[in-house]
């Protein structure tokens, strides 16, 4: 096993630590603000996000351009194209949760660091939910469509 | 405290980090995606997801110690409430496949339409979450 297979995940995950820090994203009411359309609304999460998305979608393209001219394993690119009720009703209670509490998972891992009793419940919890079996089953089982 | 200008680099920095597992690892920088991974022993790739996690409280830990005042010490909701958030944003996650970074960075970056559908998803409800939320007296 060589460095680079180590050395890779260890800095992207430290500079993601190091973006949301900085970016505001570890501050609920950054991530509340976008959602707070009827009080206080506010663009810091999109001007954040913009720029993420930008440059993330250029490292799919190297990431891709590299594939095609030197070879390797295929990408952990999610490959799923399916619209379904699964995906909407996902979304729709992860929006509750992020409604309620202005926290996501990478900046609440990352806010576990300052040792914070709500960041070490939040993960908790989150590490539970990311585990239940039966809110899959019911989902699976109504096969719910939109 | 946090001008425009640092939040947009910040951004940058964020398409960075993750484009670098990506382009060095092949794997998706979604963060719920590598937590369930992590600890539920399924994949044969379980290292690199400890090593990313282990990144990723590092460089916590060093923002921590650079701008304290990034971080929030106090709950935002009375714990109960951030466990009703932290039960609601697992299930979400894994129900819908991802989270903010997968579907709203990761998948977005690269247009997917699942994606799409789920970041408009989230925020909607997150919106209207909120909206219950202080229309029945939580703290804003």
């Amino acid at each position: 096993m060589n460095a680079a297979r180590w050395l890779v995940p260890a800095a992207s995950g430290c500079l993601l630590a190091l973006a949301l820090a900085f970016g505001g994203l570890t501050r609920p009411e950054v991530v509340i603000g976008w959602v707070d359309w009827f009080g206080r609304w506010d663009l810091q999460l999109l001007a954040f996000f913009l720029p993420a998305t930008v440059v993330y979608g250029l490292a799919v393209r190297l990431a891709r351009w590299r594939l095609k001219r030197f070879g390797g394993p295929e990408l952990g690119l999610s490959t799923s194209r399916n619209i379904d009720g699964r995906l909407v009703l996902g979304a729709a209670i992860f929006g509750i949760g992020w409604g309620i509490g202005g926290a996501c998972p990478g900046p609440a891992l990352v806010s576990l660091s300052t040792g914070a009793p709500w960041a070490v419940v939040f993960v908790a919890a989150m590490v539970l939910g990311l585990h239940l079996r039966w809110p899959v089953a019911i989902a699976q089982r109504e096969t719910i469509s939109i | 405290m946090f001008d425009s200008w640092t939040t947009i680099a910040a951004g940058a920095l964020f398409g960075a980090g993750g484009g670098l597992l990506l382009v060095g690892s092949g794997q998706t920088p979604g963060i719920s995606g590598i937590v369930k991974g992590a600890l539920s022993r399924k994949h044969g790739d379980l290292a690199w997801r400890v090593v990313f996690l282990l990144g990723l409280l590092l460089g916590g830990r060093l923002a921590w110690t650079l701008a304290p005042q990034a971080f929030v010490l106090h709950a935002p909701v009375a714990l109960p409430w951030v466990l009703v958030s932290g039960l609601c944003i697992g299930v979400g996650a894994r129900l819908a496949n991802g989270c903010t970074s997968g579907h709203g960075v990761c998948g977005i970056g690269r247009w997917s339409p699942r994606s799409l559908v789920a970041t408009a998803t989230f925020t909607v409800s997150g919106a209207i979450a909120h909206l219950a939320w202080t229309a029945f007296g939580g703290a804003s």
